[in-house]
């Protein structure tokens, strides 16, 4: 009734609300001391290297303001770039540079930028414009993932990113981001990229939504988003498990890109992930926590490779 | 404990605090339940003049006998040169000035502010003993004759009083004429209609008080006929041989002692005065607390003078205003640019009301993110920028109440109750939204920032609902406590319920 769903129907289903998020899960489940190792990208990167997770090079760090006048000489010889602020929030401010033409830095959708407008973008991520709380950042400087084939025509610009939510070491439930002209290259949902449900057991699509509607096809390449099949699935799920072994946040968000050469790599971590993937998804979260909670208490020393077999085989039937 | 139950406990033992405060203040301190209710109080000033004679002087006025009903906000002794005390001697209060020596014409006064709370109790279980009197002869006969006549019409108790009174008021009833005849003073006709009442067997006995008139000045004690009717006393004007109300009436003395006494002095002189005021009652209440020097109220907002008062009048407003917030963001899921700073808009608004408010806010920041579009060009560091937001602000404040002036617009200058650093952080924060997500976005969270400010307006403007938390600050508590209740609600907000509604057709 007035396109509202009842309570009773949605708890039928098992959806996770956002209260029930916040307060059941991630403040029961993420110890505050913990929120830096992923809310400080250069961390999670760090994290990542000393614990061997695959994760998109890092090119180098912008600290302070007069960094921002090397980056023409730094840059000089790389074409494809991206340069994003270390404590981000929802995507804000990352700037993907595909390619050159001329001194110009050309952006996914074609636009083309100067290496003023670059060293603006860098200097505005230092003093804290797209921050949490508007704090002073650094700005990361990381290759472009050379994105693998298999996503042809799914994906108008960019990178499509697989985000999968663990839960106490289990993946739960997992989606991709599929970006669209609207949304810029970028791939979140709520600038207009297209999310698909992802079965945890082969890696195959399931459903798919754009601006939590259900679509079949994608809006700009019309390829029919059921055919979807995530390659290198198994090691994906053991490469975003192993992302809660090195940072222990109970309840988290990895999100994972495909590499033509590298297979998967970690992106980030997010210690407050989404709750667009149950739409993604048509399914809710609940049923899939609580048997990866039980899971977690009757055996608290299953190793990453047993846990993901587990998921695979059960989770993913809830 | 855990952490449900700990909030459980917390929120139960806020509420009781709260509602126990509450309660006290209403039925033990008389607080009104509704801060509009008005109070009738009725500021007295009792008159003493006299002559003093040169040597130690000491003044004894009988003071009215305190009632549960009647509450007293001010009182205080105007005498100088007199020491003052209030003594109690067998169950009379009395008020005591004293003097060492005093000569020549002197002039003491008492003055006090008092209402009825309530309806004065005068039921009494215990029926008073009858004096029969002692009439002789002639005497006796024609107060029986009297009594039989009004025995025979079976009168109620009151229009016995009234028949009573009228014999004697009107001298023509012949067998009552016959006492008159030695009779002079007031007191004493009250006394024989007391005693031709207790021939009937009905309880009745003289008093001295204060009718309540408004604006009367020089009154002088008035005398009352009290009379039992079984159940309760009532209460006649002798005079005029009607029934009063107890409310309109102070009764300063029941005994037949001496209402005032001067020992050192002559010619004492005794007047009233009476003056009506309408006070809310939740003034009148706090004014009796203090009067009886409750701690609660002694240790409260009430305390403070009266500008601090009102600063902590709109202080309280603002837990309000966070509820509201509380309630719009974790129940109903509205989105808002900044968390708190609806409230700060609504405040404002408060100021300049909310049309105003709503048109004014629309145009500065409207201005505002134009000109920021055009300073994004610039690529200026996030500090400086934001510093040129606040001037354009500034110049923006300046533009709309000159030309408003010219114009003649009265409204255009309650821009400045505008917070300008609010104001220039929400373009600030508009314009990145605007660049990042789009216009959309921009009007979801600007559009959520003003519902929620206009309806936090529409609480915090209620003065039906500031009054209450100024007379009743304790349910600030209360109010914490569903904050904290909903701060661990886990439940669907409704946009939630919106949000995954494609998911139960599938």
């Amino acid at each position: 009734m007035f396109g509202l769903s009842s309570p009773k129907k949605l708890r039928e289903l098992g959806v996770v609300g956002m209260n029930k998020r916040n307060v059941h899960y991630i403040a029961q489940s993420n110890a505050r001391h913990l929120y830096p190792l992923v809310d400080d990208k250069l961390k999670t990167k760090e994290l990542c290297k000393q614990h061997n997770i695959a994760a998109p090079k890092l090119l180098g760090v912008c600290k302070i303001q007069r960094n921002t006048n090397e980056l023409a000489d730094f840059l000089a010889d790389i074409n494809q770039f991206v340069i994003k602020p270390a404590k981000g929030s929802g995507g804000k401010g990352i700037l993907v540079i595909t390619g050159r033409d001329g001194d110009y830095f050309v952006k996914p959708s074609g636009m083309k930028v100067s290496i003023t407008d670059v060293k603006r973008h860098a200097s505005n991520i230092l003093s804290g414009l797209y921050s949490l709380g508007g704090k002073p950042d650094v700005a990361i400087i990381e290759a472009l993932v050379q994105f693998t084939d298999d996503f042809e025509g799914y994906s108008f610009e960019g990178v499509p990113d697989i985000r999968v939510i663990i839960y106490k070491g289990y993946p739960v439930m997992a989606m991709t981001r599929l970006s669209t002209h609207e949304s810029d290259g970028k791939a979140n949902l709520h600038q207009g990229a297209v999310g698909v449900g992802i079965d945890i057991a082969t890696g195959k699509a399931l459903s798919a939504v754009m601006h939590a509607r259900p679509i079949e096809h994608h809006p700009d390449t019309g390829k029919r988003l059921k055919d979807l099949e995530i390659p290198h699935w198994h090691t994906l799920l053991e490469l975003s498990v192993r992302g809660f072994d090195t940072t222990g946040l109970g309840y988290m968000g990895a999100d994972i890109v495909l590499d033509k050469e590298h297979g998967p790599l970690l992106l980030e971590l997010n210690a407050r992930p989404g709750l667009a993937i149950q739409v993604a998804n048509s399914r809710g979260l609940e049923p899939r926590l609580k048997c990866a909670e039980e899971q977690a208490r009757l055996h608290p020393d299953r190793s990453v490779e047993e846990r993901v077999q587990f998921a695979m085989d059960t989770i993913a039937k809830y | 404990m855990d952490s449900r139950k700990q909030i459980i406990f917390l929120v139960s033992l806020l509420v009781a605090l709260g509602l126990s405060a509450v309660s006290y203040k209403h039925l033990v301190l008389g607080f009104p339940l509704l801060a509009s209710q008005q109070e009738t109080v009725w500021e007295i000033e009792a008159k003493v003049e006299f002559v003093a004679d040169g040597g130690p002087v000491k003044v004894k006025i009988n003071l009215p006998d305190p009632q549960e009903e009647r509450k007293v906000t001010f009182f205080k002794s105007i005498s100088p040169g007199f020491d003052y005390s209030t003594i109690a001697e067998k169950d009379t209060r009395y008020g005591l000035w004293q003097s060492e020596s005093a000569s020549g014409p002197q002039t003491l006064y008492l003055r006090a502010k008092t209402f009825y709370a309530d309806q004065p109790d005068m039921h009494s279980e215990s029926i008073p003993k009858i004096k029969s009197p002692n009439f002789k002869d002639a005497l006796a006969e024609a107060a029986k004759r009297y009594v039989t006549t009004v025995d025979n019409q079976k009168l109620p108790v009151e229009q016995r009083v009234q028949h009573i009174l009228a014999a004697i008021n009107a001298e023509q009833n012949n067998d009552i004429a016959v006492f008159l005849q030695t009779m002079t003073k007031r007191s004493d006709k009250i006394s024989l209609a007391i005693d031709i009442l207790a021939m009937q067997n009905i309880p009745a006995r003289l008093s001295r008080g204060i009718m309540l008139t408004d604006n009367k000045r020089k009154q002088s004690a008035v005398l009352f006929l009290e009379v039992h009717d079984g159940k309760q006393w009532l209460l006649f004007d002798p005079r005029d041989e009607i029934q009063l109300s107890w409310q309109d009436v102070i009764i300063m003395q029941q005994s037949n002692e001496a209402l005032l006494e001067v020992f050192g002095g002559s010619d004492s002189k005794f007047s009233f005065s009476s003056l009506k005021q309408q006070r809310p009652s939740f003034e009148t209440a706090v004014d009796a607390a203090a009067q009886e020097q409750s701690a609660f109220v002694d240790f409260s907002i009430y305390s403070l003078p009266l500008a601090e008062q009102n600063a902590f009048k709109l202080l309280l407003m603002i837990p309000l205003g966070a509820l509201v917030v509380v309630i719009l963001r974790n129940l109903v899921g509205i989105r808002t640019s900044g968390t708190f700073m609806p409230i700060l808009i609504a405040l404002t608004f408060l100021q300049t009301s909310l049309f105003t408010g709503l048109a004014l806010f629309l145009i500065v920041v409207g201005v505002g993110l134009v000109m920021r579009t055009y300073m994004s060009q610039l690529n200026l560091l996030l500090v400086p920028r934001i510093a040129s937001v606040l001037v354009f602000v500034i110049i923006i404040y300046a533009a709309i109440g000159i030309a408003s002036h010219k114009l003649g617009i009265t409204w255009g200058m309650q821009v400045t109750f505008f917070p300008m650093i609010i104001l220039s952080w929400t373009i600030e924060r508009m314009s990145i939204l605007w660049d990042e997500e789009g216009g959309h976005e921009v009007i979801i969270q600007g559009g959520g920032s003003l519902l929620t400010a206009t309806l936090a307006y529409f609480v915090m403007s209620n003065s039906l609902v500031s009054d209450t938390i100024f007379l009743y600050p304790e349910l600030l508590l209360i109010l914490l406590a569903i904050i904290i209740g909903i701060g661990s609600y886990s439940g669907y907000r409704l946009s939630d319920l919106r949000r995954f509604e494609p998911m139960q057709k599938l």
